[in-house]
């Protein structure tokens, strides 16, 4: 009697469930997940083998506005690392695929042209930031930092914040803080490093001191 | 009569120079003819980067015979050389569009514009074309292949000279080998053996002779140790056959590796089954996986999204 219920309970389930996820989708997502984790934690070999794979998979479906996304993932990963953008497979997809989504995301990123971005195009999330950017008001910026949730997010809007030279302590020290949350080594590493040279330009020695004895003693 | 006879001879003596001059010039004529003077000529332009070597009047050769010459040389705005030939009609049939043409300078001889035609059924060379001539400077070739052979018999020279004054230095190295070997070969005529030569005293010969009789004793006893029946070397015989013996069980054994192998190849061939069907299994799980994470995550599709 038993196993009829717990049969015609798993039956239930999944009459109730929709087809699940192609295959490409599944480890696509899963491999740029993995991707995004180990690169800010500072695997970057790791992460390149992941990266490829989440090409690859994407590939597969042959949607180039999807794998434009995956591009600018990674370019998402080099401005957080402060690396140098890696665009050009990004940009001959752009030509060929053009998405206003991805093209604004990508003008975002770069930190460039504030005047020309639509911040209703870009992902919910940094609409508010964007916004904030383009009439370069820090306190409004600051505020819509603080108000994006997911922790990834947060540490991009901080990288191109950085790029605009609008970031203060308050940020660095949401970096440092959503880094050491997170488990984000790399991120850690350099935004510690950023708040030493911010204490060093303000005059305060032994403060600046004091972070860089923290950041040797995490280091490898 | 007189008067008659008068205007007879004075005709006679105009008729005779008549007759001479229109000799004269009949051959004149004839001459002038036969050296192509009233024929018609063809004027080509050529150039060249540099005027050195050509002169006007300069001959144009094919084949080694004269088919015309140069007749003007001039410079023009970009600094080349025109060199501008006259061929007679009848030679032109040697100047084709393939033609290619090159002032030669030789050694022993004056220099000249050779033509060097490949296909004479080619077209006639147009006349206000500008061939290209090229120069072979025999003489310059000569001396740059010439300079190097003379820098090294000048180097030569100078070392046979270095020899000969140490040969009349006496105090130079060679004279004193010389007089070394003098010393020593009157040396060797006073001594009774190399050893003593090499040596210098009779005592130390005597000790060398004294040792090779004690090697040879120590030899004789070493032979019969050695080959003794109950020496060295059948002992040593014992031993081999011995080895053999042990390897000849060894040869099994390899026998056995052999087989051993052979039955760990098959071996592998059943593991790479047991692999493919591991695969299998693990692709049946992943989906399996896959399948359970849909229901799990609600048939929520995974979908790419901007960080």
């Amino acid at each position: 009697m038993k196993q009829a219920l717990l049969f015609s309970l798993i039956w239930l389930i999944l009459g109730c469930t929709s087809a699940p996820a192609p295959d490409w989708m599944y480890q696509s997502y899963n491999a740029l997940d993995s991707y995004k984790s180990s690169i800010l934690e500072g695997k970057s070999t790791l992460a390149d083998l992941y990266f490829e794979r989440a090409v690859a998979e994407t590939k597969r479906s042959g949607d180039l506005i999807l794998l434009g996304r995956v591009y600018l993932t990674q370019m998402a990963m080099e401005t957080v690392l402060q690396h140098p953008h890696s665009e050009n497979a990004f940009l001959a997809i752009l030509k060929i695929a053009p998405d206003p989504e991805n093209e604004q995301y990508y003008r975002f990123l770069q930190g460039k042209n504030y005047g020309d971005l639509i911040p209703a195009l870009l992902p919910g999330q940094y609409r508010d930031f964007a916004a904030a950017l383009q009439q370069k008001n820090e306190e409004a910026a600051s505020g819509a930092i603080g108000r994006i949730k997911d922790p990834c997010s947060q540490i991009i809007s901080i990288s191109v914040c950085d790029k605009w030279r609008l970031c203060k302590e308050q940020e660095y020290r949401t970096a440092i803080d959503t880094a050491s949350r997170q488990g984000w080594k790399a991120v850690l590493q350099l935004y510690l490093e950023k708040l030493a040279g911010l204490q060093d330009a303000r005059g305060e020695k032994e403060q600046a001191g004091l972070t860089r004895e923290k950041l040797d003693l995490l280091k490898d | 009569m007189g008067s008659s006879m008068k205007l007879k001879r004075e005709f006679k003596v105009g008729l005779f120079v008549l007759l001479t001059t229109l000799l004269i010039v009949c051959s004149i004529s004839y001459v002038a003819y036969k050296k192509g003077v009233f024929e018609t000529e063809h004027a080509y332009t050529l150039y060249s980067i540099s005027g050195e070597g050509l002169t006007e009047g300069m001959p144009v050769l094919f084949s080694g015979f004269k088919i015309g010459k140069v007749t003007e040389l001039e410079l023009n705005d970009k600094g080349m050389v025109i060199i501008r030939i006259s061929v007679p009609n009848r030679h032109t049939k040697w100047v084709r569009q393939n033609s290619q043409f090159a002032m030669v300078r030789p050694v022993i001889g004056t220099a000249r514009i050779n033509v060097y035609t490949d296909d004479l059924a080619a077209p006639p060379l147009v006349l206000d074309s500008q061939s290209e001539v090229l120069i072979v400077d025999d003489i310059n070739q000569l001396i740059n292949k010439a300079q190097p052979i003379v820098a090294k018999l000048d180097q030569t020279v100078a070392n046979i000279e270095q020899i000969t004054g140490n040969l009349a230095n006496h105090n130079e190295n060679i004279n004193k080998i010389i007089s070394n070997t003098e010393k020593v070969s009157a040396n060797f005529a006073s001594k009774k053996s190399v050893a003593e030569l090499v040596l210098g005293e009779e005592e130390s010969v005597r000790s060398i002779h004294g040792s090779i009789r004690h090697i040879e004793s120590i030899l004789k006893h070493t032979d019969e140790r050695v080959y003794n029946p109950e020496g060295t070397l059948p002992l040593v015989n014992l031993i081999l056959k011995d080895i053999l013996l042990k390897l000849d069980k060894l040869n099994t054994t390899v026998d056995n590796i052999n087989q051993i192998s052979t039955n760990a190849s098959d071996s592998t061939k059943d593991l790479r089954l047991l692999r493919s069907e591991i695969d299998a299994t693990v692709t049946a799980v992943k989906g399996l996986s896959r399948k359970i994470d849909g229901i799990l995550s609600s048939g929520k599709e995974k979908e790419i999204q901007l960080p």
